[in-house]
């Protein structure tokens, strides 16, 4: 009945926050017990049928792109089920697997094995989610037949077959209609653009993996394994322009900031003619200024950071490092509004560490200690990253 | 020790920001008076029976599949159009609809509930001018609604959904659960009116506060309805 825009979508983040939003769900989940038992018929138990299939419904979807994905051939570097805190993260056949509290929405990282018939495949694998809950509904159709699937009952068990069916089908809906919305594009949008994304686009999503895994080891203080592992990419797929471009971050982060910079200058001067390309060398040319700490080049970094976005359309990894520059240049106030915006909109949870690290350094510069001990506390509990680790301490002590 | 993250967004100018949120309550004003208007002719033409048996003769998913695509249509116009026109005509639009859709329980409460139709209207804006007050008063940024009020309107498509489908009315709980998003709603919206709307979209802030109060004097009626 009502449409929601959202100008500000954020999350509940403070303690009170979170007590509200719970009370309030709390009050509307009895609202609905009180709703289902007044005049109880067999029929209503289809809501909560319809509920308690979502979930099983969720990991079936994210399935099917993930099995697609892999007959394709396509690599799965990570499956995400449901939203909020974490519960669980392990691997299965290299692919990372993470379990949230809340089973509503979820999503896969395929990356793709080569450039030839990467759009055709990229479209079959967003099919592959909606198209696994097709094959449920089918099942139970076939179950039941026609007659009794399309027939109104009272009969428990036929109404629990109709509303799995039923829940397949919303969620097919919910994913087919192209929209964007949330953390990205819906599996229908996914669907039509796969046939317009450029060879380069599709380079960028087979460097992803790779390019996250080097980041993560660098945040972890293993920057030797961070070159290592993009060196071992680099042998593997030697005409992908992206992880160069990582390389030279590795070699930055391992304190060789003369051979990064003289890496991007060589780059520099054979300029790519992709936007995607130019914009991540000019977002490694921010971050090498951001680890050698040379505060006569913030300035430039920051020019860099923001060419960068808009040539990447607002890349939520360029967002943070110009928030980081931001930092070291005082200027707290612009740094902590272009974070929580990243902050705001993030799915991703390492992009939410590195958000709340800034984020409570920011407050701490802004003289708000509560907000900052509140981002530091919520990161230090679930965060690997030993870099933004020590610099909070530092800050911390300071 | 509430973190004032409302600071991180971004500063305006006093005076300007003041103009915005006057020019959206005057538009709230303007639709609430358009809706009564419409509402007001229909009724004393007469032109309400053609309208609601043109309504009440279609499926009522049918009804609400084409007010839910027509009501995204015009929200999305009135936040993205860059010209005027088209923001004044989805604001048009949009309270055309909601009018449209208030014929089959306006009718009702008429024939079988004499006093609802008022009594749901001061209970609509007193708990809006409460809702407002408390929004202004503490200016507490109330954006974090947003995800659940998201969530919560899917479950309540879902049972609107499956009460269609599978053949079972919904009651009272479920309205006064609909009062109580809709109050919620309220003040997410009066929240993003004070905090984060881009000052040139008070069209669109005013059909989004329009959408929160014709819900809760939606479900407000039917509740006052079904009690007599």
């Amino acid at each position: 009945m009502r449409s929601t825009f959202d100008p500000a979508p954020r999350r509940p983040t403070t303690r009170g926050e979170r007590l509200g939003a719970a009370l309030f769900a709390l009050l509307l989940t009895g609202l609905l017990a009180a709703e289902l038992l007044q005049g109880y018929s067999p029929r209503k138990l289809s809501v909560l049928f319809i509920i308690a299939f979502w979930a099983p419904l969720l990991v079936v979807h994210e399935l099917g792109h993930a099995l697609t994905a892999r007959l394709l051939g396509w690599h799965v570097h990570e499956i995400v089920i449901g939203f909020g805190p974490e519960l669980a993260r392990f691997s299965v056949g290299g692919t990372r697997v993470t379990l949230r509290l809340v089973p509503m929405e979820g999503y896969v990282v395929p990356s793709p094995d080569r450039l030839e018939g990467a759009r055709g495949k990229s479209a079959l694998v967003y099919f592959g989610g909606p198209g696994a809950e097709v094959l449920c509904a089918l099942l139970a159709l076939a179950w039941l037949g026609p007659e009794t699937m399309f027939t109104r009952t009272e009969a428990i068990p036929v109404i629990a077959v109709q509303s799995f069916a039923l829940a397949a089908v919303i969620g097919v809906l919910m994913t087919l209609i192209p929209h964007a919305g949330g953390g990205g594009a819906s599996d229908g949008l996914g669907i039509l653009l796969s046939f317009r994304l450029s060879d380069n686009d599709f380079a960028y999503r087979m460097a992803g993996p790779a390019m996250d895994e080097a980041q993560r080891r660098i945040e972890a203080d293993n920057t030797e394994g961070a070159l290592e592992h993009i060196d071992a990419e680099i042998a593997h797929d030697p005409n992908n322009p992206f992880l160069p471009i990582m390389r030279v971050r590795c070699v930055a982060a391992t304190g060789d900031r003369e051979t990064a910079l003289a890496e991007l200058e060589r780059m520099r001067e054979q300029p790519h003619h992709s936007d995607l390309v130019e914009g991540e060398r000019l977002h490694a040319a921010a971050r090498v200024v951001l680890e050698a700490g040379d505060r006569e080049l913030l300035a430039d970094a920051e020019g860099a950071c923001r060419a960068a976005l808009e040539r990447m359309g607002g890349s939520p990894d360029v967002q943070v490092t110009l928030g980081a520059i931001l930092i070291e240049q005082a200027r707290y106030r612009e740094a902590e509004e272009i974070l929580q915006t990243v902050f705001k909109r993030t799915r991703d949870p390492w992009q939410e560490d590195r958000c709340m690290a800034y984020l409570a350094l920011t407050a701490l510069a802004l003289g708000r200690e509560a907000d900052a001990e509140l981002f530091r506390q919520a990161f230090e509990a679930r965060s690997h990253n030993r870099r933004l680790r020590k610099q909070l301490s530092t800050n911390w002590i300071a | 020790m509430q973190p004032e993250l409302a600071q991180a967004q971004p500063r305006y100018a006093a005076g300007a920001r003041s103009r915005f949120i006057m020019n959206t309550y005057l538009h709230l004003f303007g639709a609430v008076m358009l809706f009564v208007l419409i509402e007001f002719a229909l009724f004393q033409s007469g032109l309400f029976a053609p309208v609601l048996s043109a309504v009440a003769g279609l499926p009522w998913m049918a009804v609400l599949g084409i007010f839910m695509v027509g009501s995204w249509l015009a929200t999305r116009a009135a936040h993205t159009a860059t010209s005027m026109t088209a923001q004044y005509l989805a604001l048009g639009v949009y309270v055309g609809m909601w009018s449209l859709l208030f014929v089959i329980p306006l009718a009702y409460a008429m024939m079988y509930a004499p006093g609802a139709i008022s009594s749901a209207a001061q209970v609509t804006v007193f708990g809006f001018a409460g809702l407002t007050a408390v929004a202004f008063t503490t200016r507490k940024d109330f954006s974090f609604l947003g995800a659940i009020l998201k969530w919560i309107a899917v479950c309540a498509m879902l049972l609107i959904g499956a009460g269609l489908i599978f053949g079972f009315e919904l009651g009272t709980f479920f309205s006064v659960g609909m009062v109580a998003f809709a109050g919620a709603a309220i003040l997410y919206d009066t929240s993003n009116v004070i905090h984060h709307y881009p000052e040139d979209r008070y069209v669109g802030a005013a059909l989004q506060l329009f959408a929160s109060v014709a819900m809760m004097f939606w479900y407000l009626l039917q509740i006052f309805s079904s009690r007599d």
